[in-house]
């Protein structure tokens, strides 16, 4: 079954024909093999999990492991691979491991507290709003607000002093920004990097009543966690909450004015919610999936997936499956949809995702309510997208109102 | 249902239940894990119980029936 003489081994699908839809090859996958063997580009086979229920089953299933360290997983391999390397976080880590670091992370991170963070986030958003009403149109909304508000909340939930946000908001922006040269993307990682060395060493110095300084003096089973890997948890948040964030907010943007009619759902509180659900079902920004090893034999769904083979499972085709949504290719707001898989599931489910659901739904409201007349200066096809790119979004979005 | 239950060792502290039904679930200040306010929740609820249920990422919400 995992024979690797086979030479017809399909390849990872990856081209899109309409950029708000995965591959359209998923669509055979979902209805004929929602388990099948594939290649990556760089070489490495696994199996690719399409369906919603086959999905969830194996991110929920604590034989497959997050550990993809021991050999190099099936990748894209596109470009230099980063010579700086992130220090260890949840993302590294199963199950008993992962357990007590993770309650340390969400206790910060309930719904309640999110919902708490959005007059700030509001806040924010409006400053951003202004300096673009100011500044007059046309405008790129991907380094106007898509960026630089995920940034500003991220900084303020990590504790990072206004005097720092600057070069803190630079530096991630190198990051983020796909243009950057290799050897930058390096600087800014090590110089973020280095920050937080710093500034987690502060806070616990100074006993901080914030995020990170809770989390520096935070004890596991009475053992004080190692810095560095403290340094991980920061780097993880800032990384993972910028990125996702500032992409998924282009794509909910270009997805309303594609589609004018979904902009009077944001008037009323409740409605924008579920129209930001849909937009999160819609677009799973993580768009070549998440990968895992498995670490005993599993059968699931008429295959056999052996112990050590690798598994990556696709939130973008899970999301479309016809056995569970109604309209799975388009944002439906008429009737409460089954739970999509954006954030993934089981214990690495997205940390984040209250904060990210509010921040998506604010900026949203706050951007169309300044600018109801709000166009695209190109049709959405033609907008530049981040097709190559773990996580998926748009490099540009020009508009004018 | 005949009854509700909660495994706390399996919770991974999403808190999607106590902010969906915040009469029914909560979560621990010091580590986001459920608590149970009740483990016979109003019948109307019901419906509402067995999608936050379906929901939970770490599957640590059971809902008992006969």
């Amino acid at each position: 079954m995992t024979d690797t003489s086979l030479p017809e081994l399909p390849e990872l699908p990856r081209t899109r024909t309409h950029p708000f839809d995965p591959p359209p090859e998923y669509t055979r996958l979902r209805a004929d093999a929602p388990i099948a063997r594939h290649v990556w580009p760089n070489g490495v086979e696994a199996w690719l999990v399409s369906t919603y229920d086959e999905v969830r089953a194996l991110l929920a299933d604590p034989r497959l492991s997050i550990n993809r360290f021991s050999s190099p997983p099936p990748s894209l391999a596109a470009g230099r691979k980063p010579a700086v390397l992130l220090p260890r976080s949840l993302v590294a880590m199963d199950p008993p491991e992962h357990t007590p670091w993770r309650r340390l992370i969400v206790r910060e991170l309930t719904p309640r507290w999110a919902r708490s963070m959005e007059p700030r986030i509001r806040e924010i958003t409006r400053e951003y709003i202004d300096q673009i009403r100011l500044a007059g149109p046309p405008t790129d909304l991907v380094p106007a607000l898509n960026l630089p508000v995920p940034s500003r909340v991220i900084c303020e939930l990590l504790g990072v002093p206004d005097a720092d946000q600057g070069f803190f908001q630079k530096q991630a922006e190198v990051r983020s920004t796909v243009g950057s040269k290799p050897d930058d993307v390096d600087a800014a990682t090590a110089a973020l990097h280095d920050y937080l060395d710093e500034l987690v060493a502060e806070k616990r110095r100074t006993n901080a009543d914030d995020l990170l300084g809770r989390l520096a003096v935070a004890e596991i089973d009475g053992v004080r966690p190692p810095h560095e890997i403290v340094v991980g948890m920061a780097m993880l948040l800032l990384i993972a909450g910028h990125e996702t964030t500032s992409n998924m907010i282009g794509l909910g943007t270009a997805t309303l004015l594609a589609n004018r009619a979904l902009i009077g759902e944001l008037a009323d509180a409740e409605r924008a919610a579920a129209l930001v659900e849909e937009i999160l079902r819609i677009h799973a920004i993580v768009q070549f999936g998440v990968v895992r090893r498995a670490t005993e034999d599993i059968d699931i769904a008429g295959v056999r997936i052996a112990a050590g083979d690798w598994v990556v499972s696709s939130m973008a085709s899970a999301n479309r499956d016809e056995s569970r949504y109604a309209c799975p290719h388009a944002v439906d707001v008429s009737s409460a949809q089954p739970p999509h898989l954006t954030f993934g599931y089981g214990v690495h489910q997205c940390a984040g995702q209250s904060l990210a659901r509010v921040e998506l739904r604010v900026v949203l409201r706050e951007l169309f309510a300044a600018f109801p007349e709000l166009r695209s200066t190109l049709p959405v096809e033609r907008l530049p997208y981040r097709e190559n790119m773990f996580v998926y979004g748009l490099l540009e979005l020009p508009v004018e109102w | 249902m005949a009854g509700l239950r909660v495994d706390q060792d399996m919770c991974c502290g999403s808190g999607l239940c106590a902010d969906t039904l915040p009469d029914v679930f909560d979560q621990r200040v010091d580590d986001g894990v459920v608590l149970l306010l009740t483990d016979r929740p109003d019948a109307t609820l019901d419906e509402q119980i067995r999608a936050v249920a379906f929901r939970c990422p770490s599957r640590a919400i059971t809902v008992l029936d006969d």
